[in-house]
């Protein structure tokens, strides 16, 4: 009886002859996809497996800090690329979206598909080819469903290597395989790698030089379903695979954590704690953030003698930096909660608790974390939509996302509260500025879920309905080096790709703020004190590119009661929404910029029939309130949109439908509280 | 569009050959910890939905255990091919059993 | 639900064919599938089912062979498997499907079977992990389902012989083939000059076992 010869051990020295099929393609990469990748060579191995099956990990592991992260043209999903130094060469890893199925139906899976097979003429990586191997993560206590994915990707024709994951756990489940038998049945190499354990890796990077050496079975699997299934029991049953038994540990938890009563109440709990980090522990660190750009800031001031000079280093170019530095907290603090609960497996069951209520929003249950996460900071709660598996519910939940009260709308609805409604009046017991913020909460939480209803509803119309299903993993402790990996990776993507598009607007705010500048003698000439710099200030502003703009969109904004002064604040707001506050303190010339409560409540309206009259009447303070409910003045969270999305197409759609919502909203309020009051 | 993704788009999740004649209950209506054995998916289905139950193991006789119901009845938690995974009640519906 | 649905269902998904493909060398592909231990025979078999049949009378396949628990192909020259492996699984499950098709060569009877098992097991990872030890084991005879072996080198004085023998080489035995109704070891002891010392005979318990 004659046993086949265990694989043949590899020779990292060989050059891939091989794979000359794809040769050269390791080192085809367009200049677009990251300088540093265009000067690598050796084989291109793609990382293909479901999600849970320690695909991240084990990407983690073979390329760590190398690894680079990019979108899909036109899709939401992270491309992450890392190499790995393989016997003198590097090998160039690419970590595929997780998939179950080769046989797409939502957008990710078709990025999985174009990848491995490129069409013609399009897809993700038409331009590149196949990759020249694929390492396939196969979890060993779900090897029956595995499998099929398996059969898929021997169908490709690319070579691949089996990576078994999980065989620790298998065996303690009571589970038992093979290895050599299924290595044996399945014709291609197999590695296993339990986490933590380096040795482990050592074998899988010996095999990975020369993914052309790799056996491969005489017959590709069949693809017809019932022909599939014999296959898979097959392979199973003379690999000695019996399955796993239940998780006894994620049963008792789960009895608890799924539990009707306990489980909810375990669910508000643990979202609540979640929130209040992300909003109260992240804000000392904001805090001393600011501080810290504030102290900066008025050492330039004092030590810059050009007023002009100062005024820009201190405010633009400072602020700016402080302005996107200001997010990393949160954004940390976001992934480490979100990485920590996803890796212990917890995601999913919040997920599931959730997923009736999401689901009439037309989301799915695992949206509701990136929704509770903007009510923090739309930016957050914009990246944590990465954790939805379809595309469509990314996009939703990312256009519903800027409408949760943010913690920066927090000081302009302050302001606005304080000159409408009296500190003493109540409502009932309650306190009638508590009230009306709370009213604002709320009115934000609603519209968003409308919001994301409607656009779930425009995109079923494009493609099948996805069907949903989640995979309730086993809970498992997650690795130190991944979670701290991911937080990094988000900082860092934030600060690079978001960082820039923050930087410049705040630099352009300015400039249209402070622009043209002026000289003292036209200062004196208009009769402003030169000595006081509060007046200077203001007068500057009232004279800016940016008022001159304030006064050209008077008419678009008059319909709302806004005067071309409330317009400035509205357009200097652009780049973060509270500073619409020291926005108007600058035009009203309040003493205090931050607090300008005292001189707006003595301003008056300019010219125009209400010449005279009070400008912040109690209509227009609702519809300025309702106009910030709605409109996405934040190019911080433009930016993160771009981001996220990979177009500019859905943040120019986001802002324009929330201007109108927000012009709609606000016109409406004015008309209601003016006939109301 | 590339040979594997016209390929696996072809394939036909063949129903029990007994499915037919006999009246059968959907997975939606199996009480949480009963077992039943998966006979088809509905012809209602869209084909694309009917292969992905497949590829997550819900294959024509495989035995499924119903977990627990979410507090709302909605989704259901299974367990299939010795894992656990959360369909809707919508695709649960889709699925039709013989109780074990 | 009814209990003559339920009844219909169990027997509509009746034991599909389960088989996969191993390489054995460039022709010859072995199918490894657990109905071709309903066969009931080893060898080349005399005649095949139509399917199968087809392939060799079109000059595609050029031998089939039956083992325990797998069937053997072989591939005319010059064609490819990449190319024919589709048709031959299929033909070869067809033909797997209907195992009164097939007639047992000359000769080829249960206990052929049996002692074939034994070779592929003494042959695979059981008989591996014996020499791996640095003892040696063999098949002596198979007969209505009583299976004899010899034990050699340094199973001689292994104390963990009598518990390999039990534990894995009648376990892997009696995966392949359930009748088995009894496994006897027998010991050569080489070092002993003069005297042909007697075998020790070992003898384990077992009972007789229902035929499936």
């Amino acid at each position: 009886m004659s046993e086949r010869a265990p694989d043949p051990p590899p020779e990292p020295s060989q050059p891939a002859g091989a794979s000359a099929v794809n040769a050269g393609s390791g080192s085809a990469d367009p200049a677009h996809e990251g300088r540093a990748v265009a000067v690598l060579q050796g084989p291109r191995l793609a990382l293909v497996g479901s999600p849970n099956s320690g695909k991240t990990t084990l990407f983690n592991a073979l390329t760590g800090l190398r690894a680079k992260t990019g979108n899909y043209p036109g899709v939401t999903v992270a491309r992450y690329r890392g190499t790995a130094v393989v016997g003198g060469r590097t090998v160039v890893v690419e970590d595929l979206p997780g998939t179950y199925s080769l046989d797409a139906i939502s957008l990710d899976e078709q990025i999985v598909s174009d990848v491995l097979e490129p069409a013609e003429g399009g897809g993700a990586s038409a331009e590149q080819g196949p990759p020249d191997g694929l390492l396939v993560t196969l979890d060993a206590t779900t090897l029956r469903r595995s499998l099929g994915m398996l059969v898929q990707l021997m169908l490709t024709g690319i070579p691949l290597a089996v990576v078994l994951t999980f065989t620790d756990e298998l065996t303690r489940r009571s589970g038992s395989l093979d290895v050599a038998a299924l290595r044996r049945a399945l014709g291609v190499p197999v590695v296993t790698v339990t986490a933590g354990r380096r040795s482990d890796l050592a074998a899988l990077r010996e095999i990975m030089a020369d993914p052309g050496e790799w056996p491969a079975p005489p017959v590709p699997p069949p693809s017809a379903p019932r022909e599939v299934s014999g296959w898979i029991t097959s392979v199973l049953a003379s690999a000695g695979y019996t399955l796993p038994e239940v998780d006894a540990r994620t049963r008792r938890v789960d009895s608890v954590l799924l539990h009707p009563v306990w489980g909810t109440a375990v669910f508000f709990v643990t979202m609540f704690a979640f929130f209040q980090v992300i909003f109260t522990v992240a804000a000392p660190l904001q805090d001393a953030i600011e501080t810290f750009f504030g102290v900066l800031g008025t050492l330039v001031t004092q030590n810059v003698e050009n007023r002009w000079a100062a005024s820009f280093l201190s405010q633009a170019l400072l602020g700016g930096v402080g302005g996107i530095l200001v997010f990393l907290p949160q954004i940390a603090l976001l992934f480490l909660m979100v990485s920590v609960l996803e890796g212990i497996g917890y995601m999913s069951r919040a997920a599931f608790l959730m997923d009736k209520v999401m689901s009439k929003a037309g989301l799915e249950g695992r949206a509701f974390v990136a929704l509770l996460s903007a009510l923090a900071c739309a930016i957050p709660g914009i990246m944590a939509t990465r954790t939805l598996p379809s595309a469509r519910d990314r996009i939703s939940t990312m256009m519903a996302a800027p409408l949760m009260t943010c913690s920066a709308r927090l000081p302009v609805y302050v302001l606005l509260i304080g000159l409408t409604v009296p500190a003493g009046a109540r409502v009932g017991p309650f306190g009638a500025q508590g009230t009306a913020m709370f009213g604002l909460y709320l009115i934000g939480a609603l519209s968003a879920m409308g919001t994301a209803w409607l656009f779930s509803r425009i995109g079923r119309g494009k493609g099948p309905l996805l069907p949903f299903y989640m995979e309730m993993p086993p809970y498992r402790l997650p690795s130190l080096r991944s979670t701290l990996l991911t937080v990094w990776d988000s900082c860092l993507v934030f600060l690079k790709k978001v960082g820039k598009i923050i930087l410049v607007t705040t630099v352009i705010l300015w400039l249209a703020l402070n622009l043209p500048a002026r000289s003292a003698a036209e200062l004196a000439e208009a009769g402003v004190d030169t000595r006081d710099p509060v007046a200077v200030s203001s007068w500057t502003v009232d004279h800016s590119y940016a008022a001159a703009a304030g006064r050209a969109v008077e008419p678009v904004f008059a319909p709302l009661g806004f005067e071309w002064r409330i317009n400035v604040g509205i357009i200097a707001s652009l780049s973060a929404r509270e500073v619409f506050v020291a926005t108007l303190g600058q035009v009203a010339a309040a003493e205090d910029p931050e607090d300008p409560r005292a001189a707006l409540e003595a301003m008056t309206v300019e010219d125009g029939p209400r010449a005279g009259e009070p400008l912040f009447t109690p209509p227009v303070v609702a519809a300025i309130a309702v106009f910030f409910l709605y409109a996405l003045q934040c190019f911080a969270t433009i930016g993160v949109m771009r981001r996220e999305s990979g177009t500019w197409r859905w943040p120019a759609i986001a802002f324009a439908y929330m201007f109108v919502l927000a012009w709609g909203m606000a016109a409406l309020t004015r008309l209601v509280v003016g006939a109301v009051l | 569009m590339s040979p594997l993704t016209a390929t696996l788009g072809a394939r036909l999740v063949e129903p029990c050959s007994a499915a037919a004649g006999c009246t059968a209950t959907t997975l939606a209506d199996v009480a949480p910890g009963c077992r039943a054995t998966v006979l088809d998916v509905c012809a209602g289905v869209d084909p694309a939905v009917a292969r992905r139950l497949f590829d997550l193991a819900f294959a024509p006789g495989v035995e499924v255990e119903v977990v627990r119901r979410a507090p709302m009845a909605d989704p259901i938690v299974f367990r299939v091919a010795g894992y656990d995974i959360a369909l809707r009640r919508a695709q649960a519906l889709a699925v039709r059993v013989a109780a074990a | 639900m009814s209990a003559p649905t339920l009844a219909a269902g169990a027997r509509a998904h009746g034991p599909d064919v389960a088989l996969h493909p191993e390489t054995v060398d460039a022709s010859v592909v072995r199918w490894v599938s657990a109905s071709a231990r309903a066969l009931g025979f080893v060898g080349v078999p005399d005649a095949v089912p139509p399917a199968l049949g087809a392939l060799l009378d079109d000059g595609t396949l050029r031998g089939v062979t039956v083992e325990p628990g797998a069937v053997l192909t072989a591939l005319t020259p010059a064609r490819a498997w990449r190319v024919e492996g589709a048709r031959v699984r299929s033909a070869l499950a067809a033909a797997l499907a209907d195992p009164d098709g097939w007639r047992a060569p000359e000769g080829s009877d249960a206990d052929a079977v049996l002692a074939a098992v034994v070779e592929q097991v003494v042959a695979g990872e059981v008989g591996d992990y014996v020499r791996s030890h640095g003892g040696d084991i063999a098949l002596v005879s198979a007969a209505t389902g009583a299976v004899e072996v010899r034990l050699s080198g340094a199973c001689t004085h292994c104390p963990a012989a009598d518990l390999t023998l039990s534990q894995r080489v009648e376990a892997a035995i009696r995966a392949r083939y359930p009748g088995l109704v009894s496994l006897t070891a027998t010991t050569t002891a080489p070092r002993t000059a003069g005297v042909p010392a007697p075998g020790r005979r070992r003898r384990l318990g077992l009972l007789p076992l229902r035929r499936g």
